[in-house]
């Protein structure tokens, strides 16, 4: 069950339009490392993870990056709103706008659509979580390489906002990680897989 | 003393205890017992119900657990721009 709140979790109000940055920002929601990809892998992870406090992380992440998704939607929302047929030729917007018009749609910034083929499902905690905590790092760099291209500063601070958010889910993760570990056998994580064999002591 | 806030003002305020509570609630997830983060917690929660209700009453509902539909003819979720619209952030 989920309950949608009429608000972002971080403000965005950009009033420049930008065809040419909304195309690369865009990533960030069907892109590799992208939000909805992030979500859904936690999403799906969560049913077999055996420890109460990593399901917690689990669900409260996925449910955090979906409130991440309607940002980044309402940046590029903004960042193309009300463009002109002029505008869209000359942004490099047009091979989207083709398609799309000006609607949302989850692709990569180089236009390949968003897939469950970047993420995994493992149904083992410990490569699960080492998954997560690399793939906040990818959003993180992702968002580091957007900084590095934007400059107008009502773009800049939502974006430097859900990059932060990206180091603390990792240090969540890093902290599930150690209470997996914490519940395995000291001298063999790898003795049994707890969201499949059956211990016997 | 008592005067309701600006729009612009609560909703600041909302965003702002409401993302003590998200933060926090993660922390929690993987430190149950820290009786320091449970307080902040309680703290910013109740801040956050307590400005959600005032800010329905004022401005229309963000939740729909605060819509209330005994003094409105019609469904005013509905009437305040969403929030990636001009007005709703």
């Amino acid at each position: 069950m989920w309950i949608y709140e009429k608000r972002l979790q971080y403000p965005v109000k950009i009033t420049q339009t930008n065809p040419k940055i909304a195309q690369i920002i865009i990533t960030q929601f069907g892109g590799p490392d992208g939000e909805l990809g992030a979500s859904m892998r936690y999403m799906s992870q969560r049913y077999t993870m055996p420890y109460k406090e990593v399901t917690g992380v689990l669900t409260d992440i996925a449910t955090e990056e979906l409130a991440h998704l309607e940002m980044i939607c309402a940046i590029v929302y903004q960042l193309t709103k009300n463009l002109t047929p002029e505008e869209i030729e000359r942004s490099g917007f047009a091979p989207y706008y083709v398609d799309h018009t000006l609607a949302l749609w989850p692709q990569s910034a180089a236009g390949v659509p968003w897939s469950a083929t970047t993420f995994q499902s493992k149904g083992d905690p410990l490569t699960d979580l080492h998954e997560d905590m690399a793939a906040e790092q990818k959003a993180r760099t992702t968002y580091d390489n957007i900084l590095r291209l934007v400059k107008d500063p009502e773009v800049c601070e939502p974006i430097r906002f859900l990059r932060e958010r990206e180091i603390v889910h990792y240090q969540r993760f890093g902290e599930s990680l150690r209470i997996v570990q914490d519940n395995l056998d000291s001298r063999n994580f790898y003795a049994f897989n707890p969201e499949f064999d059956t211990q016997t002591k | 003393m008592n005067q309701t806030r600006s729009r612009r003002e609560l909703l600041n305020h909302i965003n702002q205890v409401s993302f003590a509570v998200d933060d926090v609630k993660l922390y929690l997830d993987t430190h149950p017992d820290d009786q320091e983060a449970l307080a902040f917690f309680d703290n910013y929660s109740r801040q956050r119900n307590m400005a959600l209700k005032e800010y329905a009453a004022a401005y229309g509902p963000l939740t729909v657990d605060t819509a209330d539909c005994s003094r409105s003819r019609n469904w005013n979720w509905i009437n305040e721009p969403w929030p990636w619209q001009e007005g709703g952030c």
